[in-house]
C-alpha cells in the first residue's frame, strides 16, 4: 500500500489495529495476529467466546497492556506506549464492564467531574477556575436529562441500579465528547428495560462517532453494530456485516459449537 | 582491609538480628497480610523478659536456657493473644487502616513494657564463651557473632524450606493465597492465621534472646526494630522470606559500610538504600506477584 | 459536601456555625488571660496540630494516600524558621522561608513516593522522614544535633503600616491563634475547589480518574505539594512557641500523630482532623503527669474507635444519618490488591 494510500485510509478510520500480538512471560498468547479497523462512524461490535481474548484487546487499545507485536492506531496516532489518560484527550471515552463510577459523588458530581476533567485538559477552557462552574453544572444536568438520568441527579451514585450506573459511566464518557467509544459489554447484567433503554441511548450517541464494543447480548449487537469482527482463542476468525457473520461456518464452528440458529447464541 | 572486613562483619551481625524479626513480620504479612506494627511491641517485651531473667541470675548457664523458654513463651502467647482478640477484626481492613491499628496496639505495649519494667534500661550479661573468638588478619571475630549469623542463615533456610517443601507449610501457603479454596478443603483459615502469628511470636521471642546480651533493652527498642523491619520486609518484596534476608543484609552492610567511611555525614544510608531500591523496583527485590491495580 | 445535605434549616445554620466559630476563636485568644503558662504552651501547640493535621488530611482524605513522614515535613517548616529566627530575620521572612523550603522538600518526597501507592508509598514516605530525622540529629552544625535549637522567639511583627511588638509568650501565643485560624481557613477554602473534587475523585477510583483523561500523578503531587506547604508553616509557627526545636520533632512516630488525630476524628470531613487533633490535645494534657499510662490511653481510644466507629468521630453523626459512613471496610478493589499483595512467596 502506498503512502497516499495509508494516509488516506488512517483518515477515515478512528482504529486501526494491525497484525497484534500478544504473548505473555510464561509463553502463553492471549493475541496472536489480531487486525480489525473501525471507521470514523462505525458501531462495530468485537465478538468472541468467553477467553477469546476480546478484554484483552480492549485494555491493549486503551494503553493499560503492552502488546508484544504489531500496532494499534488510535485517531490517526500511534496507541503504543501512551497512557490510559492521554489516550482520553486524544478522544477515546472508555466504560468498564462494571459499571465504574464515583460511588460517593452525586448523579451529578460525577457528570460535572466528567465534564471538568476534559476543561483541565491541554487546550481545555476555564482550567484554572476554582469552583465548578455553571457551563459544567448546566451541561451535566442537560446530559442527564438526555440519558434519562435526572431521577435522583442529587443522590449518591451508590444508590443506582447497576443499570443505571452503566448508563451513567456512559454519559460520562460522552459528555467529553469523544470520537471513538470502547465499550467493554455496556448491557452486562442490565434488566431487559434496561438493555432496550441503552440500546436507543447507543444508536443515538453511536451516530457521528466511532464506537467498538463487545457484547454477549446478540439481539444487541445484531440491533447496533454495523459491522462485526470474532475473536477466538486470540485470533480473528471472521469480520464483517452483521449478516455475514450470522452465516459464517466458522464463527458457528468455534463460537456455537454443534448448537446452530442465529439469536440463540448468546448467554451460554 | 581490615576497616572493611570490620565493616562486613558489623553488618552481617545486625543484619541477621534484623532478620530474625522480620522473619515474623514477613510471614505473618505474607498469610494475613497484615503489616503489624504491634510485632515491634511484642519483640520489646521479649527482649525485656530476656534480660530480665538473665539480669536477675547473674549470667548462669541454665538461665540462658530460661532465657529462651521464658521469652519465646512472653512473645508467642502475645501474639496470639494479640491476633486473637484484635488484629482479627482488622483483617477487612485497608492497608493503612492495619498499619494504624497495629501501631496502636504498639503503644499500648509500650505503655505496659514501661509499666511492668520501669524506665530503666535493662543490661544482660554475655555469656563467657561468646566474647571470645578468633582473628582474621587484624579483626577480631568473636562467637557470638558466628552464632547470630549462622541463626540468620538457619532460620531463612529452614522456614524456606519447610514452606516450600512440608505439608504443614502448602497448608499455610494455600490459607495465604487462596482462602476461600482452602476453607472449602475444610483448612480452618482463622486457626491458621493464629498459628502464624504464634509462629511470627516465637521468633521475635528468638530475636530478643539474642539480642539482649548486646545491647541495652530499653523503651525505645520496638519503635526502633518495628521500623527498620519494615524496611526490611518491604524492601525485600511484601511475603517474600529470602528477599526478606537479603533485604536485611544489604540494608545493614549499607549502613554499617556508611558508618565507616564517612564518619561526619548523618547516617542515612539505610533508608537511603530503601529509597533507592523501592524506585526503582517498587514491589520490592524479590516479589514475584504483582500488584495489579 | 454538598447538594446532597441541603435539608439544613434555613440560613440559620450557615450563621450559628460563623458565630460559634468565632466564639471558639475568640476563647483561644482570651487564654492566656485565665491560665498558666503552661496551658498557653500546650493550646498553642495544639493549634499547630491542628494545622499539621488537617496539611496531612490533603493527601489522606482527599488523595486517598497515607504519607507516613509528615512530621518531618512539620519539622522541616520549624527548623528553618528557626534558623531564620536566630539568624536576625523577621517573622515574615521565617515563615515564608518555612513555607517554600517545606514545600520544595515534599516536592522531592512525592517525586519519589508517588511512583508507588498504598502501603508501599506509606513505607517511602516513611523512610524519607527518617532521612530528614537523622539529618537533623546529626547536621550539628546547621541543626544543633540531638539537643536541636533553642532560643527561638519573635520580638515583634511588622504589619506594613506598623510593628507590632510581642513582648511575651502570650503575645506570641495570640499569634500563633491568628495564624492558624488563617491557615485553617485558606485549607477550608481549598477543600471547597474544583481541584479538591478531583483530588476525592483520584480517591475513590484512580484507574477510573485516568479514564477521564486526568492524569492521577499530577493531580497528587500537586496536592502533596500544597499539603507539605501547610505542614511546614504549621512547623514554622511552633518554633518560637516553646523556642525549641529538636530532632524528634522529624521522628516516624511523630508522623503517627496527624493520622492518628485524623483518623479519630475522622477523614471524611473536613474538621474531623480538627476534632481529633484536639481530642489528643486534651487527653496530652490531662495525662501528662501518667505517662505510661498516657500512652496506653492513646492507644486504647484508637483502637477503640478503629474498631467500633472506622470512619472516626465525625462519621458517626453521618452514620446514622445515612447509615454508611466513609468507613474504610475495603472496597472491592483494595480487596484484590490486598489478595494481589498478599500471599508467602519464598
Amino acid at each position: 500500500m502506498s503512502d497516499q494510500a495509508q494516509l488516506a485510509r488512517s483518515r477515515d478510520r478512528a482504529l486501526v489495529i494491525d497484525d497484534v500480538d500478544l504473548v505473555y512471560d510464561n509463553g502463553f498468547k492471549a493475541l496472536s495476529k489480531a487486525s480489525l479497523e473501525v471507521g470514523t462512524d462505525e458501531r462495530h461490535a468485537l465478538l468472541g467466546p468467553n477467553g477469546a481474548g476480546k478484554t484483552t484487546l480492549f485494555r491493549s487499545i486503551c494503553g493499560e497492556i503492552k502488546v508484544t507485536g504489531g500496532s494499534i492506531e488510535v485517531l490517526g496516532e500511534p496507541a503504543t506506549g501512551v497512557l490510559p489518560a492521554q489516550l482520553v484527550r486524544r478522544g477515546v471515552g472508555r466504560s468498564f464492564q462494571i459499571g465504574r463510577v464515583f460511588e460517593t459523588f452525586t448523579t451529578g458530581e460525577n457528570l460535572e467531574l466528567a465534564h471538568e476533567a476534559s476543561e483541565t485538559w491541554p487546550g481545555g477552557t476555564r482550567a484554572r477556575r476554582l469552583r465548578p462552574s455553571d457551563e459544567a453544572k448546566s451541561v451535566a444536568h442537560q446530559v442527564a436529562v438526555d440519558f434519562g438520568l435526572a431521577n435522583g441527579y442529587d443522590r449518591p451514585a451508590s444508590a443506582l441500579s447497576h443499570g443505571e450506573k452503566k448508563i451513567l459511566e456512559l454519559a460520562m464518557a460522552v459528555i467529553q465528547q469523544p470520537r471513538l467509544l470502547l465499550l467493554d459489554e455496556p448491557m452486562a447484567g442490565m434488566s431487559r428495560e434496561e438493555t432496550e433503554r441503552a440500546i436507543e441511548v447507543l444508536r443515538v450517541v453511536g451516530t457521528g462517532r466511532a464506537v467498538l464494543f463487545t457484547e454477549h447480548n446478540m439481539d444487541a449487537v445484531f440491533a447496533l453494530a454495523d459491522r462485526v469482527t470474532v475473536l477466538a482463542r486470540g485470533s480473528v476468525i471472521a469480520s464483517g456485516t452483521p449478516d455475514e457473520i450470522r452465516n459464517d461456518p466458522n464463527v458457528r464452528e468455534a463460537y456455537l459449537g454443534k448448537r446452530s440458529g442465529a439469536g440463540d447464541f448468546g448467554h451460554a | 582491609m581490615d576497616q572493611l572486613l570490620g565493616a562486613v562483619l558489623n553488618g552481617l551481625t545486625s543484619g541477621s538480628i534484623i532478620f530474625m524479626f522480620a522473619a515474623g513480620l514477613t510471614v505473618v504479612f505474607g498469610v494475613a497480610g497484615i503489616l503489624n506494627f504491634a510485632h515491634g511491641g511484642v519483640f520489646m517485651l521479649a527482649a525485656y523478659t530476656a534480660a530480665s531473667i538473665l539480669q536477675r541470675s547473674s549470667g548462669s548457664s541454665i538461665s540462658y536456657l530460661y532465657a529462651i523458654i521464658g521469652a519465646v513463651a512472653v512473645a508467642a502467647l502475645l501474639s496470639v493473644a494479640l491476633e486473637v482478640l484484635v488484629i482479627r477484626r482488622f483483617y477487612q481492613y485497608q492497608h493503612e487502616y492495619m498499619l494504624l491499628g497495629t501501631y496502636a496496639l504498639l503503644l499500648v505495649l509500650e505503655g505496659s513494657a514501661e509499666i511492668t519494667f520501669g524506665v530503666d534500661a535493662y543490661f544482660a550479661p554475655m555469656p563467657g564463651w561468646a566474647t571470645n573468638g578468633f582473628s582474621v588478619g587484624a579483626v577480631f571475630v568473636n562467637w557470638y557473632s558466628v552464632l547470630v549469623i549462622v541463626l540468620g542463615v538457619a532460620m531463612a533456610a529452614g522456614l524456606v524450606l519447610w514452606l516450600r517443601h512440608t505439608s504443614s507449610g502448602k497448608v499455610i501457603k494455600a490459607a495465604a493465597i487462596e482462602p476461600e479454596a482452602s476453607r472449602s478443603l475444610g483448612i480452618n483459615v482463622p486457626l491458621v492465621l493464629t498459628l502464624v502469628f504464634a509462629l511470627g511470636g516465637v521468633f521475635a521471642g528468638l530475636a530478643g534472646v539474642v539480642l539482649a546480651p548486646n545491647q541495652a533493652i530499653d523503651l525505645s527498642l520496638g519503635s526502633t526494630f518495628v521500623v527498620q523491619a519494615f524496611a526490611v520486609v518491604v524492601v525485600g518484596g511484601l511475603g517474600s522470606i529470602s528477599g526478606a534476608y537479603v533485604a536485611a543484609l544489604v540494608l545493614s552492610l549499607a549502613n554499617s559500610l556508611w558508618f565507616t567511611y564517612l564518619p561526619g555525614v548523618p547516617q542515612v544510608a539505610l533508608y537511603l538504600v530503601m529509597v533507592l531500591i523501592l524506585v526503582f523496583r517498587p514491589e520490592g527485590l524479590f516479589s514475584v506477584r504483582k500488584v495489579t491495580a | 459536601m454538598s447538594t446532597t445535605k441541603s435539608n439544613d434549616t434555613g440560613a440559620l445554620r450557615p450563621a450559628l456555625r460563623t458565630a460559634g466559630a468565632l466564639a471558639v476563636v475568640v476563647a483561644l485568644l482570651l487564654v492566656p488571660a485565665f491560665t498558666t503558662q503552661d496551658v498557653v504552651f500546650n493550646v498553642g501547640s495544639a493549634v499547630c496540630a491542628i494545622v499539621l493535621a488537617l496539611s496531612f488530611n490533603i493527601i489522606f482524605g482527599y488523595g486517598g494516600v497515607v504519607s507516613f513522614g509528615h512530621a518531618s515535613l512539620f519539622a522541616t517548616g520549624g527548623y528553618v524558621a528557626g534558623i531564620a529566627l536566630n539568624n536576625g530575620h523577621g517573622f515574615w521572612a521565617a515563615m515564608a522561608a518555612a513555607g517554600v523550603v517545606g514545600a520544595v522538600v515534599g516536592a522531592l518526597f512525592a517525586l519519589v513516593a508517588l511512583r508507588a501507592s498504598g502501603i508501599y508509598f506509606a513505607i517511602i514516605t516513611l523512610a524519607m522522614g527518617q532521612i530528614v530525622f537523622v539529618v537533623a540529629e546529626q547536621w550539628d552544625d546547621v541543626t544543633g544535633g540531638i539537643s536541636g535549637l533553642s532560643g527561638v522567639g519573635v520580638d515583634s511583627v511588622s504589619l506594613g503600616f506598623t510593628t507590632v511588638s510581642l513582648p511575651d509568650a502570650d503575645a506570641y501565643y495570640r499569634l500563633v491563634v491568628v495564624m492558624g485560624v488563617l491557615f485553617v481557613g485558606a485549607m477550608w477554602l481549598l477543600s471547597k475547589t474544583r481541584f479538591t473534587r478531583l483530588l476525592r475523585a483520584t480517591r475513590d477510583d484512580d484507574v477510573r480518574v485516568a479514564a477521564l483523561g486526568l492524569n492521577v500523578y499530577r493531580w497528587r503531587f500537586v496536592a502533596f505539594v500544597w499539603s507539605s506547604l501547610f505542614a511546614a508553616l504549621a512547623g514554622g509557627l511552633y518554633a518560637p512557641l516553646g523556642g525549641l526545636v529538636y530532632p524528634e520533632l522529624a521522628r516516624w512516630d511523630a508522623s503517627a500523630e496527624p493520622i492518628l488525630a485524623t483518623l479519630l476524628g475522622g477523614s471524611g470531613s473536613f474538621w474531623g482532623p480538627v476534632v481529633g487533633a484536639t481530642v489528643f490535645a486534651l487527653i496530652d494534657f490531662f495525662a501528662r503527669d501518667l505517662n505510661s499510662l498516657r500512652v496506653i490511653i492513646t492507644g486504647a481510644i484508637l483502637l477503640l474507635v478503629l474498631l467500633a466507629a472506622p470512619g472516626g468521630l465525625t462519621s458517626i453523626r453521618e452514620r446514622v444519618r445515612r447509615h454508611r459512613g466513609k468507613g474504610q471496610p475495603a472496597t472491592d478493589t483494595e480487596k484484590d490488591v490486598t489478595a494481589a499483595v498478599g500471599g508467602t512467596d519464598v
